[in-house]
């Protein structure tokens, strides 16, 4: 529901590269992110004002998208599905779209990456909001 | 529950009809289906199930009225998309600057 479009003055290459090279988003980013950028691969973001979150990456192809779900680490529920696409624009540019999208409270997200698996299928979204429905207002936690 | 189904909200808000139906209901006031069918070029059973979706993410409240049910706009719930759309926008505007900052420099 949240998107943002901007052309960036280098190559999809490297443009990919900052977002997703640790080192290099470190250097713009202003916090940290470490992730294990293969579908299924479990995600954890620092953020610039100390914040935490963490997530799963859905889906990527280098130098073309990747799409992730992520949530505050102390609201599990709060969980948002955010994607990137990059294409080439022209000589030595490159456009960057993101979007961000809510989605329903974070149940099976815990109950997966507490089990070890973070695959997510049509499935997990049922359950998810079958589990939301009745602990909603309860935190959890996972190490 | 106590937070509101953000999917169901934002659901409710995609479609078009729906989110003509909830302007049309926050600036008329309160109105029945039947009321509102007059208005739109779908069935008055289109506009029921419509309706049905807005009350369900919260976006509108029902109220029996003799054999029908009007509705009335609960702004709470457009408050809260709206500090959403808002919040998460702002970060990304954020992050985007330092990515074109950092960018541009090299």
């Amino acid at each position: 529901m949240v998107e943002r479009e901007v052309v960036l003055p280098v190559e999809v290459g490297e443009l990919w590269e900052a977002l997703t090279e640790p080192e290099v988003v470190a250097e713009w980013f202003g916090g940290e992110v470490e992730w294990d950028l293969t579908d299924g691969g479990r995600m954890h973001v620092r953020e610039p004002d100390g914040g935490h979150r963490d997530g799963v990456v859905e889906s990527v192809t280098a130098g073309e998208h990747l799409r992730f779900r992520w949530w505050p680490s102390d609201d599990v529920t709060s969980v948002s599905e955010v994607t990137y696409v990059v294409q080439p624009e022209g000589a030595g540019s490159s456009r960057l779209t993101v979007m961000e999208r809510p989605l329903v409270p974070g149940a099976a997200t815990a109950v997966r990456a507490c089990a070890g698996d973070h695959r997510w299928s049509a499935l997990d979204d049922v359950l998810f909001r079958a589990w939301a429905r009745t602990y909603a207002s309860r935190s959890v936690g996972f190490a | 529950m106590a937070r509101p189904d953000i999917d169901a909200l934002f659901g409710a808000l995609a479609d078009p009809t729906r989110r003509s139906l909830l302007d049309k209901l926050s600036r008329e006031g309160p109105a029945t289906a039947t009321q509102l069918a007059s208005a739109y070029p779908v069935t008055r059973q289109a506009v029921v199930k419509h309706l049905s979706a807005l009350a369900d993410a919260g976006l509108l409240h029902p109220q029996r009225d003799g054999r029908e049910v009007q509705y009335s706009v609960q702004p709470a719930q457009l408050d809260e998309a709206a500090a959403w759309l808002a919040s998460v926008g702002a970060r990304w505007d954020q992050r985007l600057d330092a990515l074109q900052r950092h960018l541009r420099k090299e």
